[in-house]
């Protein structure tokens, strides 16, 4: 370098160095930006993930309430039939009423019972009936159940909703917290691990709501956006980048693809419901339409970027293999397509992320809804995941703040495991040439 | 070799996923349907909720589409496709009934289910307020009487109203002019301040439009902040600004009793029992509608209506009340539930008391989707057995010398599997499109003419009832003996139908089978012509992308004329002023100037702007320094983690932009001595920006990572540094692929909704300052798709012409895109 800069006559050594020296430093800026920018981008994506974190992680626990429960056969089955049919419709909250009236026996007014039997989840009953359902030996017996507690009372437990605001300020009144001190004082409230969250379909009673119906609505959802987007778009980018003639049709076809990545979501959404509901009447709300609605449009995303990456292949690859006669075919499935891989999959999760995020297309086909069932398979009603936190961010309930940014950690948790397979399959195609 | 095997694979795998599909359609349904209005929905579920644990039934499905679109829905028809029971937060107008009785859904019947008290509330920590009707009016409306006359409302402070009431800024955030609950805060509170005074009150007999031009409109000047239908959000906005009121339900009160506290309006509480006693002015009645020829036939209508309308549900200790909904007055109710009980009567007896569906007579069965779904299978299993037999008949050909044969002998397999796949294929595509309108053809010609003259709603409602019929969804005898004809020869000819599906799809493959097995030989240049089958296979796939397109701007095209029926081309196009809400009214409609497009294309231009100075720079770099500098373990983190930003759900992004950055912005504004609007499209642009950063950074990686290293070696060789290396030599040769990313970034941008909604709010302001709010075009297509309006209305055919007027503009973007791609594009190796 020295003898370089002394080379050029008019240039100084000391002009060599200083010139060097700039130009290291605009090296060390440059570098520094890259640095900025990941921290920027980083520090975002930890910022939020941690909010959510910090307001979702006490969904994953639930209070329950002790309790000594009777099974009283005069209850379940008042005329003594043995029929388990009748046994389903039984009044299992007087089970409860009675046991909370035995613990507290000065409760009488039915105002104050009401106030009482608020401490226990209003769907406690159901927990109680499928127990009898499971075992009719309980019949009759004497059990200590952990119930679980009502969503208002949860939220006090947990410390969300204050308890030193005045009582007309809050949900759970004076009596309600002096009854609930008293069993805490006793043992009989603990916070136990909240699995209902993982395993039930969605609810409107905030303690019974469960996220395995969204889940399974997501999983058929993708599946049949994957299977529809994928390969169409796969092959529309061969075509396109490698055996298209360069003619005004094959612009046309390009400017629109381009175009379809910028119409809004919701347009999808109104396309799906003209065509596949009307005028292919497939049913509302099933998760098969969704994927059809979502795979057009993730198409234009997969498109795009497996172009990108079949123009960066180097031309070289390509005489290559045509010199030793392979078909132009066989050219790209065998290499070109192979060595673009990495920058296809990436195409494919960027647009099937955001396709497992979207819920503005869904709506115009019917899967922004509550269904409490789980969906048996892709044409049954279902929802998704970033529906499910829709819906719950809209409800007035409290305790659905905390369920929707659990939701939104299990939907992350679906996006990472497929960020990770992409990772794992990048990596075994990637090359620098 | 094994991407030729995925290849084919995948198209038999579409076959079956189409074929899924279309057998789902013919299923009957057993769950009840229930759309509209987001303000009833969180009370229609929790009845669903309930009467799916405690009855034999299954549990309801109950959609939030806005009162407008599930009228619509509803609506539509009778039969298994559309729903049974409408929600809706206003009555169903009379309009709406006409359409309805034109498609065949005559007989509804209304249930009013109670009230929902519309509160204005503020944060614990301000002073209460306590407001009159007149003081709300002269707050919020656009144009006030000042000395006998109207004009612009000056008012920008409360105590500039009364010098009672605070020293603070209006701000008041409420539900935008397509939501129920605005049309009934104007209604109620609007016209009730409006009318004390008594010039106003003069105008309304001598000029009613002029009345309620200026009762009605809200100002829109920054003081009211509309907001989308969410109304945990507005709670939660004004936890974080103690200076500003909110407008909503009574429920969201309700259960934020510890954070918020309603203002008196007149002296009195918006408590539960004032606003059941009718002394809280601001209330409204909510509604659901049940078609009665679906009771009984979709099994647990009568009982949904009877678990709804049980004191235990809708009484004043009942469930619902607990959860903030306002009873009706006794002698409502009990009027209510007759009708409930009087629609339980329409129930046929023959039904149980578990309503089992009624059960379609012998001999009429739809052919089933599992028999469509076996000849798939056979078809998939007999291309097999044709590859195998052709790869063994061409090596046999050649007793085993592959080199003496044109092509490997895969090549052979997949070209008798192609001749014996590919025309049953076809066919079987064939049959699925065109079956059903032949059949369709061939009922109507077999119906009486004076029935399909005498049908109400035309052929179409006549042939949706005859599927009905023949699915078992209608029984037959309910509706006409000539009907129930019909469809026992719809459901024969469906089975004819299929038997010749059937027997054309087995010739064909077997046929093909033998016609490719006989080709055979050594000198077939098999690969040739299995490559030109592929490679149109190839073209054909291009094709759906276009026909997408034809569908966009089809489904879009016919509300946009008739749009453009009732506003101008012009006014739409060139208009200054997006202004939904007066358009409302009839008598209107295209003279205030209220559908200009403008300032929702600058708005998304703007925000747009914002986030791509956000997004390109950091996601450029960060593509730059992961592809150049970082080591691969760091990138093959950073990568992955990075792409986790474009799959969050945006609504956690849009509450993170409106809860967390747009405070930071308004204080750092304060602190600065700016005025920033608590919805700024700063914070919206902003945290759109780096909500796109994937976009850019990881398809930016991927081309820097695919430029030749020879040339970064070229480059080195020549003593340039690192970064003028990626300057002068990667960045150029990368520059198509970026272009690319940057592209899709602006188009992810531009078709953003939750963002802009939560953040940046809903007011068409045509401003370029960052600071102040701004609205989208995307935004308002899906305020107004999901508002409470009537659907043919002006208000909701807006939405089709913005999104063709925006898929037209981005068109013409694209195409000077491609240009300058084209003259910067260059190819190095």
């Amino acid at each position: 370098m020295t003898e370089f800069a002394e080379s050029r006559g008019h240039v100084g050594t000391n002009d060599g160095a200083a010139r060097r020296a700039r130009r290291h430093a605009a090296e060390r800026r440059f570098r520094l930006y890259g640095i900025l920018a990941i921290v920027v981008a980083v520090s975002f994506l930890v910022l939020l993930l941690g909010s959510i974190a910090v307001q979702g992680y006490t969904a994953f626990t639930a209070t329950q309430i002790r309790l000594d429960v009777t099974f009283e056969p005069e209850v379940i089955d008042p005329e003594g039939t043995g029929d388990p049919e009748l046994w389903a419709g039984a009044d299992y909250g007087a089970l409860i009423r009675h046991s909370l009236g035995a613990r507290f026996p000065g409760v009488r007014e039915p105002e104050e019972v009401r106030a009482l039997m608020a401490l226990i989840s209003s769907g406690a009953r159901f927990d109680l009936r499928d127990m009898v359902l499971d075992d009719p030996g309980l019949i009759g017996t004497t059990r200590s159940v952990w119930l679980p507690a009502a969503a208002d009372i949860d939220m006090l437990v947990k410390g969300i909703t204050p308890r030193d605001v005045p009582e007309d300020a809050r949900r759970v009144k004076d009596n309600q917290i002096a009854w609930l001190d008293a069993l805490v004082a006793e043992g009989a409230v603990k916070r136990a691990l909240h699995l209902r969250f993982f395993t039930a379909g969605d609810s409107r009673t905030p303690e019974r709501a469960g996220i395995w119906g969204a889940i399974v609505g997501s999983f058929y959802t993708m599946m049949v956006t994957l299977a529809l987007a994928f390969p169409i778009g796969v092959l529309t980018a061969v075509y396109l980048e490698e055996f298209a003639p360069k003619n005004r049709w094959t612009d046309l076809v390009e400017i629109n693809i381009n175009n379809l990545a910028a119409v809004p979501s919701i347009v999808f959404g109104l396309l799906g419901l003209a065509v596949f509901l009307n005028v292919y009447h497939l049913p509302r709300s099933a998760p098969v339409v969704g994927g059809m609605t979502l795979a057009l449009m993730t198409l234009p995303t997969i498109i795009i970027a497996t172009r990108s990456a079949l123009a960066a292949v180097p031309p070289s690859l390509r005489e290559a293999a045509l010199a030793i006669g392979a078909s132009p075919l066989q050219v790209v499935m065998h290499h070109t397509l192979p060595a673009a891989m990495p920058g296809v999959l990436t195409g494919t999760i960027i647009g099937m992320a955001r396709a497992l995020g979207e819920t503005a297309p869904l709506l115009m086909i019917g899967m922004v809804a509550f269904i409490a069932d789980i969906p048996g398979g892709p044409s049954d009603p279902a929802t998704v995941l970033p529906v499910q936190v829709f819906l719950w961010a809209g409800s007035p309930e409290r305790a659905f703040a905390e369920k929707t940014a659990a939701a939104t950690l299990v939907l992350l948790v679906f996006l990472i495991a497929m960020n990770g397979l992409a990772v794992y399959l990048r990596k075994k195609f990637e090359k620098r040439w | 070799m094994v991407i030729d095997k995925g290849a084919l694979l995948i198209g038999k795998f579409l076959a079956i996923v189409a074929v899924v599909a279309f057998a789902a359609a013919a299923e009957a349904r057993e769950e009840i349907r229930i759309a509209g209005s987001s303000t009833v929905f969180p009370f229609a579920t929790m009845v669903a909720d309930e009467f799916g644990q405690t009855t034999g039934f299954k549990t309801p499905v109950v959609e939030s589409t806005g009162t407008g679109g599930g009228i619509k829905l509803f609506c539509a028809g009778v039969g298994a496709a559309y729903p049974d029971i409408v929600n809706a937060s206003r009555r169903i107008k009379e309009s709406e009934r006409a359409a309805c009785a034109e498609n065949g859904v005559a007989a509804i019947t209304e249930i009013k289910f109670g009230f929902d008290g519309i509160v204005i509330a503020n944060a614990r920590s301000a002073p209460r307020f306590d407001l009159t009707l007149r003081q709300l009016f002269l707050a919020l409306a656009k144009r006030v009487p000042r000395d006998g006359e109207l004009v612009a409302n000056p008012y920008r402070r409360w105590r500039e109203i009364d010098p009672a009431l605070p020293d603070t800024k209006i701000e008041v955030m409420g539900p935008p002019p397509t939501s129920g609950t605005r049309d009934a805060f104007v209604e109620r509170a609007m016209e009730g301040g409006c009318g004390t005074f008594p010039e106003i009150a003069a105008l309304k007999h001598a000029d009613k439009p002029a009345y309620q031009a200026v009762c009605h409109t809200i100002r829109e000047d920054g003081a009211y902040i509309e907001t989308g239908e969410n109304d945990n959000l507005v709670v939660q906005k004004l936890g974080a600004n103690p200076n500003a009121l909110g407008i909503f339900g009574f429920s969201f009160l309700n259960e934020n009793a510890d954070r918020l506290q309603g203002s008196l309006i007149g002296g009195v509480e918006p408590s539960f029992e004032n606003i059941a006693a009718g002394i809280y002015p601001i209330s409204r009645s909510l509604y659901f509608y049940v078609k009665n020829a679906h009771v009984g036939i979709i099994p647990g209508i009568a009982d949904y209506v009877r678990a709804f309308t049980d004191e235990r549900t809708w009484g004043p200790s009942g469930y619902l009340a607990n959860r903030g909904l306002i009873p009706l007055p006794e002698d409502e109710r009990r009027a209510a539930r007759a009708a409930a009980l009087r629609l339980a009567a329409l129930q046929p007896a023959a039904m149980g008391a578990r309503g089992e569906p009624p059960v379609p007579a012998p001999g009429v069965r739809a052919i089933s989707g599992s028999s469509l779904l076996l000849v798939a299978a056979v078809l998939v299993i007999l291309s097999a057995i044709g590859y195998a037999m052709g790869r063994r008949r061409a090596l046999a050909a050649v007793a085993g010398a592959v080199g003496k044969l044109h092509s490997l002998p895969g090549h052979y397999g997949y070209y008798v599997a192609i001749w014996c796949g590919l025309p049953g294929f076809a066919a079987f595509v064939l049959w699925l499109v065109l079956e059903p309108r032949i059949i369709e053809a061939l009922v109507l010609a077999g119906l009486p003419e004076a029935i399909i003259d005498q049908s109400v709603g035309g052929v179409d409602v006549l042939l949706d009832n005859i599927k009905s019929i023949a699915r078992g969804e209608i029984p037959g005898r309910a509706v006409s003996p000539a009907l129930e004809a019909a469809a026992e020869r719809y459901n024969r000819l469906d089975r004819i139908g299929f038997a010749g599906l059937a027997a054309t799809v087995l010739a064909l493959a077997t046929g093909g089978l033998a016609y490719g097995q006989r080709a055979i030989g050594p000198a077939l240049r098999a690969r040739n012509r299995v490559e030109a089958v592929l490679r149109s296979a190839l073209a054909a796939s291009s094709v759906l992308s276009i026909l997408i397109t034809v569908g966009i701007v089809l489904s879009l095209l016919f509300e946009t004329i008739r749009f453009f029926d009732l506003v101008s081309l012009t006014e739409f196009l060139f208009g200054l002023d997006w202004s939904p809400q007066t358009a409302i009214r009839a008598d209107q409609v295209g003279s205030s100037g209220a559908f200009g497009a403008v300032p929702l294309f600058a708005g998304t231009l703007l925000i747009t702007l914002i986030a791509m100075s956000v997004a390109v720079p950091v996601g450029l770099f960060s593509a730059i320094y992961m592809s150049e500098y970082a080591a691969p373990g760091l990138r093959a983190a950073l990568k992955p983690a990075l792409e986790i930003l474009a799959g969050i759900p945006t609504v956690v992004f849009g509450l993170f932009a409106a809860l967390t950055v747009a405070p930071i912005f308004r204080d750092a504004g304060q602190i600065l001595g700016l005025d920033v609007a608590s919805e700024s499209a700063l914070a919206a642009g902003v945290v759109m920006g780096l909500m796109i950063i994937p976009f850019v950074s990881s398809l930016s990686d991927d081309v820097i990572n695919a430029v030749p290293q020879s040339l970064r070696d070229g480059s080195y060789a020549l003593g340039a540094t690192k970064s003028e290396t990626i300057r002068r030599i990667i960045l150029p040769a990368a520059l198509p692929g970026i272009v690319g990313a940057v592209l899709l970034a602006i188009s992810r941008a531009i078709g953003e909704t939750m963002i802009v909604v939560m953040a940046a709010g809903l007011a068409a302001n045509l401003t370029a300052n960052p600071l102040e709010a701004v609205t989208t075009v995307t935004v308002q297509i899906v305020t107004l798709l999901v508002g409470d309006q009537e659907f043919t209305s002006a208000k909701t055919l807006a939405a089709f012409a913005l999104g063709l007027v925006l898929f037209l503009m981005t068109l013409m973007l694209n195409v000077v895109a491609l240009g300058v791609v084209r003259k910067y594009r260059e190819r190095y190796d």
